[in-house]
């Protein structure tokens, strides 16, 4: 009872964290402003969301396997962002080619 | 003892330890393995003959391939990295989250430059990945040892928390440069 109601504020309070990452991408102005936004958000958001999850978790693998699975977004995520930011520095806005 | 005697017992002492640490990793290697997949497949699944296979052959292949340089992590150090990561990277999505949710939307985005100490490789790698998820900071562009990053609001002190996420990365790896001349 009382770990699924943590299941649900954590999952929910996460849910908060992926809007205000996307608000952030659709409003700051700029390449770099929203990959802020997107690496940022998204691993408190994500971060939350599976310690939920982990709590419903059937055993310690599971439990493991969630963590794994936020650890490989996180290095995705930070990877990915960093290589759209150095592509934009040397290539100039995608928006400006139009 | 012969001064040719006392350099090859020399040769073959430290022919013995590269080939303990070769072991250790090997080891390192199948235990590795093992608890990835028992962690993506279940217990059954690793006791099953593929399974095994599969782990005892990646400790195999790491006896067989080159060992590359050691990577010299002080294992005391990476705790309170690991804290300072969570608590730093957590701050970063509040912040942010304020920002984007903010009608106001208060940014006032710039790029700096930062000159890291760090040494090529690993270090300077988590150096740049873990910048960009801390509060305000994105790795844009490194050249030689300087960065360049893009910062969110220009009025804040980013080089204070770059300094600090420095500061714990060089404490967390030994320096090869440091090695070099003499410490431990």
């Amino acid at each position: 009872m009382i770990a699924n109601t943590l299941t649900v504020i954590l999952i929910l309070a996460g849910l908060v964290f992926f809007a205000a990452g996307t608000a952030g991408l659709l409003r700051f102005p700029d390449v770099y402003s929203r990959l802020h936004a997107l690496t940022k958000a998204d691993n408190v958001g994500l971060g939350l969301v599976i310690l939920g999850l982990m709590l419903q978790a059937g055993g310690p693998a599971d439990i493991l396997k969630l963590f794994l699975i936020w650890v490989l977004v996180l290095a995705a995520g930070t990877t990915a962002a960093h290589m759209v930011a150095q592509r934009t520095w040397t290539h100039g806005e995608f928006e400006s080619d139009r | 003892m012969t001064r040719v005697a006392k350099h090859r017992d020399a040769t073959s002492r430290a022919g013995l330890n590269r080939a303990r640490a070769r072991w250790r990793r090997a080891a390192w290697t199948v235990l590795a393995a093992a608890v990835l997949w028992w962690i993506l497949a279940g217990l059954d699944a690793l006791l099953e003959p593929l399974a095994l296979l599969a782990v005892l052959l990646a400790g195999a292949a790491s006896l067989v391939l080159p060992s590359g340089r050691p990577l010299g992590v002080r294992i005391r150090a990476i705790p309170g990295l690991i804290g300072y990561f969570l608590r730093a990277s957590f701050l970063g999505g509040i912040d942010i989250a304020r920002r984007a949710l903010d009608p106001k939307l208060p940014i006032a985005p710039d790029f700096i430059e930062y000159r890291a100490d760090l040494p090529h490789g690993p270090p300077l790698t988590l150096f740049m990945a873990v910048l960009s998820l801390l509060p305000g900071t994105l790795s844009v562009r490194l050249e030689g040892r300087l960065l360049t990053v893009h910062v969110l609001d220009r009025h804040g002190q980013p080089e204070v928390a770059l300094r600090e996420l420095e500061r714990r990365i060089h404490a967390a790896f030994e320096d090869p440069r440091r090695r070099k001349e003499g410490g431990t």
